[in-house]
């Protein structure tokens, strides 16, 4: 039986899930330059959409089905416009390295940021989506195959291709950064 | 299956935290989200053919885009603006039944702390420091409320709802907003001016429009016919 719409309004669920859908907006391949617009084109479709939700899934899985409709929407909307400069800032990472980590260790989380980036944006959408919410929102496989109401055996497959493809660019950028240190 | 190798295991623990926003990116959001939430109420109040609503909606999000005060000056930092109108465009294309009042809970600003009752011996000296916390609803009602005249053609009214926001709200988080709508209806006020549609601010080449008499909220009050007639050729 539908639970009927969550107790928090926007306003709660813009301060819980601010971060969730910034940063996996940005995983899922919207640039640096469209993040207001895709952010704001998300939580208005949350605040219109809200009364509808019935519960079936946690509010988290339902928000990330928004997330990917919009972020769908801006990469199609970046390629009708060839939007080169976006193209190539997808690549770049948002974050600023904490000022606590030595300059070695801001250069490392800089590239492996990058480099998660570029991986990302050669995946298709199922490979991307079930490897972000698997490896980096840390869902179990049943929570993300519901999210994406996708069968459980498939999202299995999806996970195993997605860490195939991010296991062989990490193995090609190993291989790069042992050519450059000879 | 087989999980993931250390390499690639240690690649994604370095990787993971690079997306977070920072508290400005919350912050800014925030702002726009009340804006765009405000040009919503106005858009579910327009009638099934209410198109002259949209340019204003165009108007309000665009203008109300990041609009950021730095030392003395203010600045209208316009947002790109083909994504701007289509983010404008779709609450319009919202078939919602009978408008209902935008609702944000007031959790959206946080309220101040309950301020303890001074002793009657100590009222003279001490005053309550803490402000009344703000009713982000209420403003964004009113706001709604000064678009929906503008929309309606009836500018000074727009006027007159502004002039009771700044009396309601003074220091209001949305002031920028207000100043932008009170802009448009200054202008629709001005002689000559039509029932045209206005136009997006234009852009200095930076990708912003610095207002004239910018420095303090009241030069952008002070309209003299020369100053209206330039700001007046924005739109």
């Amino acid at each position: 039986m539908p639970l009927g719409p969550p107790e928090s309004g926007i306003g709660e669920i813009y301060a819980e899930h601010f971060n969730f859908v910034w940063r996996n907006l940005r995983r899922l391949g919207v640039s640096p330059s469209s993040m207001d617009d895709a952010v704001q084109d998300v939580f208005l479709v949350v605040h219109r959409r809200l009364p509808e939700f019935e519960a079936r899934s946690q509010l988290k899985t339902w928000l990330f089905g928004i997330v990917l409709r919009v972020a769908r929407e801006q990469r199609r909307s970046a390629r009708r416009h060839s939007d080169r400069l976006a193209a190539a800032a997808l690549n770049e990472p948002d974050a600023l390295p904490n000022d606590d980590t030595s300059p070695h260790d801001q250069t490392e989380r800089r590239e492996a940021a990058a480099l998660l980036h570029e991986v990302l944006a050669t995946m298709n959408d199922d490979r991307r989506s079930v490897f972000v919410l698997v490896e980096l929102e840390q869902m179990t496989v049943p929570e993300v195959a519901a999210a994406l109401s996708m069968k459980l055996n498939t999202a299995y497959t999806r996970l195993r291709d997605a860490r195939e493809i991010f296991e062989a660019a990490v193995a090609r950028y190993a291989a790069r950064d042992r050519r450059e240190t000879r | 299956m087989r999980d993931l190798g250390l390499k690639a295991r240690h690649m994604l623990d370095a990787a993971r935290d690079m997306d977070e926003p920072a508290d400005t990116d919350r912050a800014r959001n925030k702002r726009l989200l009340l804006a765009g939430l405000a040009a919503g109420a106005l858009t579910t109040t327009a009638t099934a053919g209410g198109a002259a609503a949209l340019p204003l909606v165009k108007i309000l999000v665009v203008v109300s885009v990041a609009a950021v005060s730095l030392g003395g000056g203010v600045w209208l930092g316009v947002h790109r603006s083909d994504e701007g109108v289509r983010r404008a465009e779709r609450p319009a294309a919202v078939t919602a039944p009978a408008p209902a009042p935008v609702v944000v809970p007031a959790t959206v600003e946080a309220p101040a702390p309950a301020v303890a009752p001074t002793p009657r011996h100590l009222r003279t000296r001490t005053r309550a420091s803490t402000p009344a916390p703000v009713d982000v609803t209420k403003e964004i009602a009113l706001l709604a409320r000064a678009n929906a005249a503008l929309r309606d053609g009836d500018a000074g009214a727009a006027l007159a709802l502004l002039d009771q926001h700044d009396r309601r709200f003074p220091g209001s988080g949305l002031a920028e907003e207000v100043a932008a709508t009170r802009i448009i209806a200054r202008c629709q006020l001005a002689p000559g001016a039509t029932a045209a549609r206005p136009r997006r601010l234009r852009l200095h080449p930076a990708g912003r429009q610095r207002l004239p008499d910018a420095g303090n909220r009241s030069g952008l009050l002070a309209w003299t016919p020369a100053t209206q007639k330039k700001r007046c050729a924005d739109f």
